[in-house]
């Protein structure tokens, strides 16, 4: 099937190619982690803290080595290296020595013949607890008498961004919108849970094979914690059953147990996590508090905004700092404001540590920023499509950092264009105008997205490619990104095709492994198709030069433009004289000319003011905005959601039913976040790590999705593309919030917006009547 | 792997002879709830016996009889939602295993364990109760029927002995006036819309001529400790219109009556809230002109 | 207290030795090397282990294999004539209904046992057929849209 968006010139990008990694798929022939088996094999189970936060009084493994089966159990003391996982504050011990500070953090390893043997021992060891007390939310943890479990404040990061002078506008202002929002917890609910072996090799080095986003930061982990040379550790990619932000911080975590355990065993050592286990110990998304303020003119111009956003964090700090900055940076919405002032801090919690999901900390202030400009648009009384195209980014607005958006700008696009797919002019009509048992409603939430890891992540921001040209004229890929079920390696193929001018399928990419290109930064922040695609189109286009010149040879021309139609090379200026892709790879072959290049991508520079949180944040940004309509029972408060259409400005749509594919499924991962994705932690336990009780939409609940795209070129960006992984989980959320105001004149200030969430509001407001 | 003793008797009769007399003994039929309790460590493998009773065919099926319908314990859900005899005569419960669970556990779940889960979100109990059916229960002594609400001492407790089984559910077939249809549905609030244990649930089975009622009987899961039969419905309703008014009383009578909890999956007030527009939802489905 | 069990896998006959409350997942994992039946949550919750038995879907993560004995069992390996792909799975291709892939095998039994059911699935048909599957990676559309295409193609096939 070939799906193009508009005409599009290219033989290879732009088309909806089949993914390159479908067959293993459908046949159940690809191989995740669980599917390996190494000759001679252990199996390593965790022992886990029974209490929120505690000193450890006593260790004992006696029973446990008793088991038959078991070969060892390993502990902190036993860890070459260092004990810590290196994020970014390297806080986070691989296993507690002392303390605990999470119900759920890794103590021991124990290494067994089967991994039920390794299970039931884990239970056996014999851990005792001075219990102390817990913190259980931010509100606790900032408290000035608080316990402490970080530094001396329980602060893992803190930024503040201030343009203009907020303050003194919001004293004048004629008219002050603020609300106070907070957002739980969201679990990635991949359905692979983690895994790893590990597998030491004679000469003393070791490879990882596993589940995972970021192979680099496995790499650099297991060298942190083994003490051996980078040289020693090769990093390899499984098939990976989803990710969404959950393999990308935590995987270095199990990788680097499993790589303990194979050091000192010898063996090849495999951990694979029980549902259970990867709900209490894995990260999370960041729950949030939000307080927020708007100022605007009489007109609807906003003159300021105000936000505090607070994060918890969870017992460590992991990603928190950049997942905080992502969402300060976007914090006050996808509005040309003057003066801003944002203050964003993560805070610490004896809970699970939360780190990177899809969306990044901007589910949270999308939240904020997008509800309360409903409500000032109600204050204002004008439509809330209004307000948003009086104040929305255009080329030349600047955003919270003070970045002047200079180019590729598609919101107004994206809100036109989701504006007239959902039929919001015959739909839209004031709540207090909705009446019967059940009321539809629709509403919008718009959001622009820094692509890449920005000024926050920059010196990782770059990418490597390895590009080889065989014989036959097919041809190896080696890239730093990875495969996660998004069709990244399709992209990528898709790109190199067009770049060398051969079909797309003759182009295969290669497992990623840490020993074939240089770190080329984590697979995450919708960046590997601009990062990597243009590492590749890098190392491609250097290759494809030496191709021109044989086909000028061949064709017995001098000079001229060549051109390709993934079949055949011509002559631009003469068509008719032409010569077959693989007559010329073998002739390059024939004459010796290398057709194998590296490639390398940096992206432009970006800046980042650490004193007042100014400079160009991010070098391009994509656009979203999605509307919801709704259907609420305003008996029973339950809600349907009937239609959510979502329109992305992405730069340029390289393969469009992928892009659609990612559409459709953020969309549906922020569906759940806003209804009915609700992990409950109380006094530190949770109470439903499974999917019986953490309820993920099924068939049943979904509604008709239109994926909309826009495509506003990034000059820099692989044939135009910018990035569009995260941004389809930011708005939709916010936008069956705003549909259920709506529809009931409900306004919700927490998320997920649960039936039992909505009954409140209603009663709420029946006592205020 | 430490497993449970294992016994797979082909018979009844050669079931009683195998106990082992030291273990607790769990019967295993479609074991979509028994797996769970052994991995979660709720059934201690070490003392258990599962006894395999998928080899038991009499207890599968179906069947009309004179006075009742039977229904073997180890009938599954998704045959239970195809029967023709239960549209008829428990078309209730047949809604009930419509909404049960995925395709893959109304497969495997059947209505012995349902029963013998003792679930107060058991989405096969209301049903029961609004049928006062009852439940045929074994030993090797012989056989006893109990009501269905007396097979619950609370959430997840029976009143069975160890070694009792449950054989099969009996359910009274209902006199139909001529002119008068059976009818009968089931209503459940989860947190999604399908594939969810119930926040709140209703049972209602009525004999109708459009909005007159001979008889009806209603039934709330999830809204107390055990199933509750709403009783005095029938005496506001039988022999009457269903209207506005008689309703409301209807409601008045299930506000009463339902004594919620919070947990994690709901509260007090929210269940409290929703069940009366639940049963007003399953009434205005059934009765109607 | 292990047994002798055996039943017919993908059209062959096999025979394990194992404890029959060892569940159908494991066994069909480990003891015959069947990796194409995933383990998702082993709760009976994600359907990523589904495979037919006796033209049934069930979880074969909470199945015991004590009660396999005698039944025929089809797993997505099973699918595939002579290495030609299956209509269902050649169109979960073509439409993009596959990202990650981990869910797409329990996915694909589910629809195969729908269409032997009908070729003529109604849209809720079809999301009741598929409501026992989790998938986090797709938002179901393009599951949807190519069952329906599987039953238009099979069906003008026939």
């Amino acid at each position: 099937m070939k799906k193009t968006l508009s005409k599009n010139n290219f033989h290879s990008v732009g088309n909806s190619v089949i993914r390159n990694d479908v067959i293993e798929k459908v046949t159940g022939t690809a191989k995740y982690i669980d599917d390996y088996k190494f000759g001679d094999m252990l199996y390593g189970a965790t022992v886990r803290a029974t209490v929120p936060h505690g000193n450890i009084k006593s260790f004992n493994s006696a029973l446990a080595l008793k088991i038959d089966g078991v070969i060892a159990v390993y502990t902190y003391k036993d860890v070459p290296g260092k004990n810590e996982v290196p994020f970014i504050l390297n806080d986070y011990p691989l296993l507690a020595s002392d303390k605990v500070l999470f119900h759920g953090q890794a103590i021991a390893l124990v290494v067994a013949k089967t991994p039920e043997i390794a299970k039931f021992a884990a239970k056996k060891v014999e851990v005792t607890y001075q219990e102390l007390p817990a913190i259980n939310d931010v509100h606790q943890s900032l408290k000035k008498d608080a316990v402490k479990i970080f530094g001396n404040d329980n602060i893992f990061k803190r930024y503040d961004i201030i343009r203009g002078d907020a303050e003194n506008v919001f004293e004048k202002a004629a008219v002050v919108v603020e609300g106070k929002y907070t957002t739980n917890y969201q679990v990635h609910a991949y359905l692979e849970t983690q895994g790893m072996v590990a597998d030491p090799q004679p000469d003393g080095s070791i490879v990882i094979y596993g589940s995972m986003q970021c192979p680099f930061y496995i790499h650099d982990a297991i060298v942190h914690i083994l003490n051996v040379p980078q040289n020693k550790v090769r990093i390899v990619q499984t098939t990976t059953g989803g990710a969404f932000g959950g393999k990308e911080d935590v995987p270095s975590i199990v990788a680097a147990h499993a790589a303990l355990a194979a050091y000192l065993s010898k063996k090849p050592v495999k951990i694979i996590y029980s549902r259970e286990e990867d709900f209490q110990a894995m990260s999370k998304r960041h729950p949030s508090y939000i307080e927020m303020k708007y100022a605007a003119d009489k007109k609807g111009k906003i003159t300021a905004a105000q936000v505090r956003y607070i994060l918890d964090g969870g017992a460590f700090s992991t990603l928190s700092p950049v997942v905080l900055w992502r969402g300060a940076v976007h914090a006050a919405g996808p509005y040309n404001i003057p003066n801003v002032k944002i203050e964003a801090i993560c805070a610490a919690t004896n809970k699970v540590p939360c780190g990177a999901f899809r969306g990044f900390g901007q589910p949270q202030t999308t939240f904020a920023n997008e509800s309360l400009i409903d409500e000032l648009a109600v204050k204002l009384n004008i439509s809330p499509l209004e307000l948003r195209r009086i104040n929305m980014m255009k080329v030349g607005s600047r955003t919270a950092t003070g970045q002047k958006i200079t180019r590729s700008c598609g919101l107004e696009k994206v809100i036109k264009q989701v504006v007239q797919k959902s039929d919001w002019n015959k739909i839209y009509l004031s709540p207090e105008k909705r009446t019967g048992t059940i009321r539809t409603g629709i509403g919008i939430a718009a959001s622009f997205y820094g692509v890449g890891l920005g000024a926050g992540g920059k010196y990782l921001d770059r990418a490597g490619s390895y590009v080889q040209v065989q014989k036959d004229g097919t041809v190896i890929i080696a890239i730093g990104n990875t495969e996660l079920g998004q069709g990244v390696f399709t992209v990528i193929s898709q790109i190199a095709a067009e770049m060398l001018g051969c079909p797309y399928n003759f182009v295969r990419v290669l497992k990623t492994d840490t020993t074939r290109v240089p770190d080329s930064g984590p697979t995450v922040a919708s960046r590997s198709t601009l990062m990597s695609g243009n590492a590749v189109r890098n190392a491609a286009g250097i290759i494809r030069l030496r191709i021109d010149k044989m086909v000028l040879e061949m064709l017995n021309v001098k000079s001229g433009a060549v051109k390709s139609n993934g079949k055949n090379y011509f002559l631009s200026s003469d068509p008719k004289k032409k010569v077959r892709y693989q007559d010329v790879v073998k002739k390059c072959y024939g004459k010796r000319i290398n057709l194998t290049s590296n490639g390398w991508y940096a992206g432009e520079d970006v800046t980042f003011s650490q004193e007042t949180g100014q400079g160009n944040a991010y070098y391009t940004y994509s656009y979203s905005a999605t509307a919801a309509i709704v259907k609420v029972n305003t008996e029973t408060c339950e809600v349907s959601v009937e239609k959510l259409v979502s329109g992305h400005d992405i730069g340029k749509a390289l393969n469009p039913q992928l892009c659609e594919g990612q559409i459709e499924g953020g969309v549906i991962q922020s569906l759940g976040y806003a209804l009915t994705e609700n992990l409950i932690i109380k006094n530190g336990i949770m109470l439903n790590p499974s999917f019986a009780g953490y309820l993920i939409p099924t068939s049943s609940d979904i509604p008709e999705i239109i994926p909309v795209i826009v495509e506003e070129p990034y000059h820099d960006g692989p044939f135009g593309a910018k990035g569009l992984g995260e941004p389809p989980m930011i708005t939709p959320a916010t936008a069956i919030a705003n549909a259920i105001y709506n529809a009931t004149g409900w306004r919700t200030d927490k998320l997920p917006v649960t039936p039992e969430v909505l009954l409140d509001i209603k009663k709420h407001l029946w006592k205020k009547i | 792997m430490i497993y449970p003793e294992y016994i797979q008797p082909v018979s009844l009769t050669d079931l009683w002879g195998k106990f082992p007399q030291d273990k607790k003994i769990y019967f295993l039929a479609g074991g979509t709830d028994l797996f769970n309790y052994l991995r979660d460590g709720l059934i201690d493998a070490s003392s258990s016996c599962f006894v395999d009773i998928s080899l038991l065919k009499q207890l599968d099926g179906i069947t009309e009889e004179s006075e009742n319908i039977r229904i073997g314990a180890l009938t599954t859900f998704s045959t239970i939602s195809e029967s023709g005899l239960l549209k008829k005569y428990c078309p209730d419960l047949v809604a009930a295993a419509k909404v049960l669970g995925t395709p893959q556990i109304a497969n495997r779940a059947t209505i012995g364990g349902n029963i013998g889960n003792a679930s107060p979100a058991g989405d096969a109990l209301p049903s029961l109760a609004a049928h006062f059916a009852k439940a045929e229960v074994a030993n090797s002594k012989g056989s006893r029927l109990l009501n269905i609400s007396d097979v619950f001492a609370g959430p997840k407790k029976t009143t069975l002995a160890n070694g009792e089984i449950i054989t099969a559910v009996v359910i009274p077939k209902i006199k139909v006036k001529a002119g008068f249809t059976v009818v009968g549905t089931f209503k459940k609030i989860g947190g999604r819309k399908s594939h969810i244990i119930a926040k709140a649930s209703v049972a209602v089975f009525a004999v109708v001529k459009n909005k007159s009622v001979d008889y009806i009987s209603v039934a709330l899961g999830a809204v107390g400790p055990k199933i509750i039969e709403v009783r005095n419905i029938s005496k506001i309703l039988s022999g009457k219109k269903v209207s506005p008014e008689l309703t409301e009383k209807c409601k008045d009578e299930i506000r009463k009556i339902a004594s919620p909890i919070d947990d994690f999956r709901s509260t007090a007030e929210y269940r409290q809230e929703v069940i009366c527009p639940l049963f007003e939802q399953a009434l205005n489905e059934i009765v109607k002109d | 207290m292990e047994k002798n069990i055996k039943f017919i896998l993908n059209g062959k006959e096999v025979e394990v030795t194992v404890h029959p409350v060892k569940t159908l997942l494991k066994v069909l994992r480990e003891d015959l090397g069947h990796t194409e039946v995933k383990a998702g949550c082993e709760q009976g919750e994600c359907g990523s282990c589904t495979v037919i038995i006796d033209g049934k879907i069930v979880n074969s993560c909470i199945f015991p294999v004590g009660q396999a004995e005698g039944s025929s069992i089809i797993t997505i390996a099973g699918l595939c004539k002579e290495g030609e792909l299956h209509p269902i799975q050649k169109i979960f291709i073509e439409e993009g209904a596959v990202q990650c892939g981990f869910c797409t095998p329990g996915i694909i039994l589910a629809v195969k046992v729908l269409l032997d059911r009908t070729l003529s699935p109604g849209d809720e048909e079809i999301r009741e057929a598929v409501s026992g599957n989790l998938c986090r990676c797709t938002g179901y559309s393009k599951i949807f849209s190519a069952i329906k295409k599987a039953a238009v193609y099979m069906r003008t096939k026939k």
